[in-house]
């Protein structure tokens, strides 16, 4: 087991989210994902944080999320890990949930982009306050 | 112009808007604000050029959706063109692309 892990702190600004996406792109990269699945994953933390800022916190760009970012190279495959953690609005997490796709409407597609492109998708409430959400992308064999 | 709006051309057949770079959360409020004012100079067909956007989140599809509404309640279009590969993804995974009406070129968006 080699893994490798960056943290990153980031203010629930949205102009901080282009550099997130660059690094996320680095480290799915350095896991060996191809393009379509690097921008997958890069779309998925985007979603997740875009609704940090947007729901978790409601508005205010000074609020405080970390970002954990996990190369897993295991003897399940490898796999990129990612965590994020926000101080904001606790939710029940069965109350997460993508809408129906037939009702055309704007929002509300965050939490179905990010269940639909990532393996594994948990929220759970942290302790402290705040939510805790845990995403992860296996790499599929070459 | 904004970072995403770089180019506007009217015609009879309507406005054309080239867009470009990345459409994200932190874009979307002045993109958006900026095709509401063209939906209100009434064009027939509001012709989204996408092939130069290279990202798109679902805050900016979300912005579409709410544009092609607004112009449909008026009996008006809204034609997208030539989208990238990435946006064309993120249109799949929320089964927009069944939704919008999309084309390869301009010339196309023109006649429809």
């Amino acid at each position: 087991m080699d893994n490798e892990t960056e943290d990153i702190r980031i203010c629930s600004d949205p102009s901080e989210l282009a550099a997130v996406r660059a690094r996320v792109t680095t480290q799915a990269e350095a896991a060996g994902f191809g393009d379509t699945e690097v921008n997958e994953i890069a779309l998925a933390v985007d979603e997740a944080l875009a609704n940090v800022i947007r729901h978790g916190y409601g508005g205010p760009c000074d609020q405080p999320i970390e970002i954990r970012l996990e190369r897993i190279n295991g003897s399940e495959g490898d796999a990129i890990h990612i965590t994020i953690r926000d101080f904001g609005r606790q939710v029940d997490p069965t109350q997460i949930a993508g809408r129906a796709l037939e009702d055309i409407k704007p929002g509300g597609l965050g939490v179905h982009i990010i269940r639909t492109v990532m393996d594994q998708v948990t929220y759970t409430p942290a302790d402290g306050g705040g939510m805790q959400l845990i995403m992860t992308k296996k790499r599929k064999e070459q | 112009m904004s970072e995403v709006i770089l180019d506007i051309s009217r015609e009879e057949a309507g406005i054309t808007v080239q867009l470009g770079g990345e459409i994200d959360l932190h874009r979307t409020p002045k993109f958006h604000q900026q095709l509401a004012e063209l939906c209100a100079e009434k064009p027939a067909r509001l012709i989204l050029d996408l092939s130069q956007v290279n990202y798109i989140d679902s805050s900016g599809v979300g912005s579409l959706v709410e544009i092609f509404r607004r112009l449909k309640k008026e009996d008006r279009k809204m034609i997208l063109v030539n989208p990238s590969d990435r946006v064309c993804g993120v249109l799949e995974i929320t089964r927009l692309d069944q939704f919008f009406t999309i084309v390869e070129t301009t010339s196309e968006a023109k006649t429809l």
